[in-house]
């Protein structure tokens, strides 16, 4: 049962700490809005919704 | 805005903390209880720091505000590997802090008073950082800038009456605060909400603030990432080290691990608190955006509350300012409480042993709460606006991590040993110490510049070995944790031997009495409880255990050594217990010995009874064979005597014969019998049809029933059985010998099937058996009507030869029963004793 905890830490790490300089070169994007905040969020919320499906159930 | 309203608001907010807080202590206990409470408590990690600062730094330096959220997320997903661990030791051992793990895992006695000093030392800032928020939130809403210090004093004067009265309620720090529990959850909440409306507000009322940067090309970089290799790098540290820093934090170790009440918790704080971590960080950055477009000369740290008093709304100020007053005494009032815990537990408690003056601790825990608080004002006072307070939130952050390489190897290295804990720890202070406080201190202008620069190029204190372009504080993170995990791992690599865990060992009375007088009756009675059925050295360890959870694992250990003395080592007590075991043999060996000899002294006596039952079964069997043999010879020699008898007379003579020499014949059939038994004759088993025996033995009585004029009955079923025929016919022949001597009138035999075993009874409407003989009916020689007393005795050996039983029913006249499996292997044949 651990592995998944596990595997979804190393999915966070990576998407938090991936190089974003890399491929966000410019400070506003789609709508007008910054596209590193908009991954950022993303990523986050991402990260969150699937710890929610993963540890809601006991 | 008016001060007297922005006073009352404040002292009126605190009140209802105090609310709140008694609530929590009364019927708010279920809420206390529930995973949500215990989520929002975790939230106590976002400080006025997080509430004001954020926006602050979001408005100078971009998205570097936002690992110090990420770090945490990242923390929580690990909790499976991580606080289940923590936990279960916590609980074992009641766990206060960090330090009081490493004590207990390393054994060291430097080891917690240097991470309690320093942890100290490094948060005391952080603290007063707290108190300025607070004070500056103030006197901008009062619109002065001086003197800043008018109303931190009594509000940290006021949060440490808070934290005495909720949480140094007993002596036991290791115990729930469950007001104070809920108080934070409320506080978390407050700051959730105050920082989402007043966000909401802005935007709703200003509009998206992205399309105006393009207008402002100084406010560009704000959106952009970190560029090159050191951006990536500083980025990533502060990740690691926030992560770091929420594991570590004592306030956070203190509401994660002490305040839970069940692990389970952890299931929904794993993805909730994340969740409020991202909410409350929605509304950072376009608050950033607008503060620096509508207020490019104002503090950023402000901005929070400058923008709603730009747009005019004074109350939604007022809310902005409770959000940033609960976010700060939220973290004032967890992290003094246990900061206090660290001060009593490792510092102390051991000056007070020394001094017996032990039983003062809970006032001195309250005392160090109240200087905690004092000194970071004092910290505030003097720091003011210098360097040294507004970059200590990312120092302090780098302080708590240090205790990470000894903690987390710790917990999951089992090489890593004492000397390399304590290297690294050391090592990690020095480092932080050079590289992040004392620059600091400069830049402050307490220190002379020289600390600034060091002694050589190569060992400028920030950036060591002629790195540059490194943010200080992660200049400073990097080279501390780096000394500290290579000296860790380094020094105990060479002090690898095998650790001696030295074990002490106590008698239970006096453990008892060492907890009745440190911990009062309480603790003694449950000491008693749980010690009932412990060895002497898990009774020592669970005193230890106990008091180490009062005042400290040091001065519990230092305690114990008056009542306890050190249990043998592991090759000495495997040679004890190995003693112990054989002596436990030899007396259970001895036991039945014992049990032998009184079997056989009870044997010899069984023997020694039938040995003079024999004498007496010859003397009875003599006399009754001597009254029919004389009656025989008497009749014989009458007839011999008188040949010329009258017919009848001479037929009644012989009928007399006839009858004396049938009963010397059953006599004789009797001792003949008994004499086979005794001598194991063995079974002769054969299927048998039991209704057939059944009817002969009746046919076989029928004459002697008939001459007393006694009615013969029977109710017989047909059954088979695999038995020895011959001997079912004499039981069933001495039973209605017997029914038939003492009948009045009818005699009853009937055959039944009953679970699996064929069921005779014997009725008669005799007498039946009088009480006091009901239990000796079976025993031989036995006789209660004048026989050999063979009869019964030789039908209860003859049944449980052949597995069967017998026994005597309850009710009128007399009720023989017996029992034959009806199939059966059995193993007795038939011997006598």
């Amino acid at each position: 049962m651990k592995e998944r905890p596990f595997a979804l830490f190393l999915l966070a790490l990576f998407l938090f700490l991936f190089p974003v300089s890399l491929i966000f070169p410019m400070p506003l994007g789609p709508w007008g809005l910054p596209p590193l905040y908009l991954y950022l969020y993303a990523s986050w919320g991402l990260v969150v919704l699937l710890a929610y499906l993963l540890f809601r159930r006991p | 805005m008016n001060p007297f309203l922005l006073l009352l608001s404040l002292f009126l907010y605190l009140g209802l903390l105090f609310l709140v807080a008694l609530l929590g202590e009364g019927r708010g206990r279920a809420w206390v209880q529930s995973p949500w409470a215990y989520t929002l408590s975790l939230a106590v990690y976002a400080t006025a720091w997080t509430f004001m600062g954020s926006v602050g730094r979001a408005a100078t330096e971009g998205a570097s505000f936002l690992p110090i959220y990420l770090g945490p997320t990242l923390a929580l997903l690990l909790w499976p590997f991580l606080h289940e661990r923590l936990l279960s030791l916590a609980r074992a051992h009641r766990l206060t802090s960090w330090a009081d793990f490493l004590y207990l895992r390393f054994g060291h006695s430097l080891l917690g008073p240097l991470a309690a000093a320093f942890l100290v030392v490094g948060l005391l800032p952080y603290l007063a950082l707290q108190l300025k928020a607070i004070a500056q939130a103030f006197l901008f809403l009062r619109g002065e800038e001086e003197p800043l210090a008018d109303i931190a004093l009594p509000t940290a004067l006021l949060l440490a009456l808070f934290a005495i009265l909720f949480g140094t309620r007993r002596l036991d720090p290791s115990e729930r605060h469950q007001g104070l529990v809920l108080a934070v959850a409320f506080e978390s909440f407050v700051k959730l909400i105050a920082l989402l409306l007043v966000g909401g507000v802005v935007l709703w009322q200003l509009g998206n603030p992205f399309p105006r940067v393009q207008g402002h090309p100084e406010l560009l970089p704000l959106l952009l990432p970190q560029e090159g290799l050191t951006g990536h790098l500083e980025w990533s540290s502060l990740v690691v080290l926030s992560g770091l820093a929420f594991l570590f934090l004592p306030r956070q170790f203190h509401v994660s691990v002490v305040e839970n009440t069940d692990p389970q918790h952890l299931r929904l704080a794993a993805w909730a608190f994340p969740l409020y971590l991202l909410l409350i960080n929605l509304p950072v950055l376009p608050l950033a955006l607008w503060g620096r477009l509508l207020l490019p000369q104002g503090n950023p740290d402000l901005y929070v509350l400058a923008l709603p008093l730009e747009l005019g709304n004074a109350p939604l100020a007022l809310l902005a300012f409770l959000g940033g007053v609960s976010a700060a005494t939220a973290m004032v009032v967890v992290e003094s409480l246990a900061l206090s815990i660290l001060i009593s537990n490792h510092l102390l408690s051991p000056l007070l042993l020394r001094f017996r003056a032990l039983g003062s601790l809970l006032l001195w825990r309250r005392i160090s709460i109240l200087a905690v608080m004092l000194l970071a004002y004092l910290y505030f006072r003097l720091a003011g606006e210098a360097y040294a307070l507004v970059a200590m939130g990312l120092i302090s952050f780098v302080a708590v991590a240090q205790l990470a390489p000894a903690g987390l190897l710790g917990l999951y290295w089992k090489g890593a040993t004492p000397q390399g804990a304590l290297a690294g720890l050391l090592g990690g202070i020095l480092l932080w110490a050079y590289t992040l406080f004392l620059p600091a201190l400069a830049r402050s202008g307490w220190l002379p510049a020289f600390f600034l620069e060091g002694p050589h190029p190569l060992l400028k204190p920030e950036g060591l070995l002629g790195i540059q372009g490194l943010d200080p504080v992660v200049h400073g993170f990097l080279a501390s944790l780096t000394v500290n995990l290579a000296l860790t791992l380094g020094v105990s690599l060479f002090t690898r031997r095998k650790a001696l865990q030295e074990e002490r060992t106590g008698e239970v009375e006096e453990l008892a009495a060492l907890l009745r007088r440190v911990l009062g009756p309480e603790a003694e009675e449950n000491f008693r409880r749980q010690a009932q059925a412990l060895p002497g050295r898990e009774a020592a360890g669970l005193a230890e255990t106990l008091l180490a959870g009062s005042v400290g694992p040091a001065t519990a250990k230092l305690l114990l050594l008056s009542v306890t003395r050190e249990a043998p080592p592991e090759a000495l007590r495997e040679e004890v217990e190995e003693a112990a075991r054989e002596s436990r043999e030899l007396r259970a060996y001895a036991q039945a010995l014992e049990e032998a000899r009184k079997e056989l002294a009870e044997a010899y006596e069984r023997l020694k009874a039938l040995d003079q039952a024999k004498d007496e079964l010859l003397a009875a069997v003599s006399h009754e064979l001597k009254t029919p043999l004389t009656a025989v010879r008497a009749l014989a020699e009458i007839l011999e005597a008188n040949p010329g008898l009258p017919e009848e007379e001479r037929g009644r003579f012989v009928s007399l014969l006839a009858k004396e020499t049938a009963r010397l014949s059953r006599l004789v059939e009797e001792v003949l019998a008994y004499t086979r038994l005794q001598a194991g004759v063995p079974l002769s088993r054969g299927p048998t049809d039991l209704r057939a025996l059944a009817e002969e033995a009746l046919a076989l009585v029928e004459p002697l029933a008939r001459e007393r004029g006694i009615a013969l009955e029977s109710q017989l079923v047909g059954v088979q059985a695999l038995t020895d025929r011959d001997r079912v016919l004499q039981v069933l022949l001495n039973l209605l010998h017997n029914a038939l001597r003492h009948a009045r009138s009818r005699v009853r035999l009937e055959l039944t099937l009953a679970n699996q075993e064929a069921l005779f009874r014997v009725f008669d409407d005799g007498p039946g058996v009088p009480p006091q003989a009901r239990t000796l009916v079976f025993e031989p020689f036995q006789s209660f009507s004048g026989g050999t007393g063979l009869g019964l005795f030789l039908a209860r050996r003859l049944v449980e030869s052949l597995g069967g039983r017998i026994f005597l029913e309850e009710g009128e006249g007399a009720a023989f029963a017996f029992t034959l499996p009806l199939e059966v292997e059995h193993e007795d044949s038939g011997g006598g004793r």
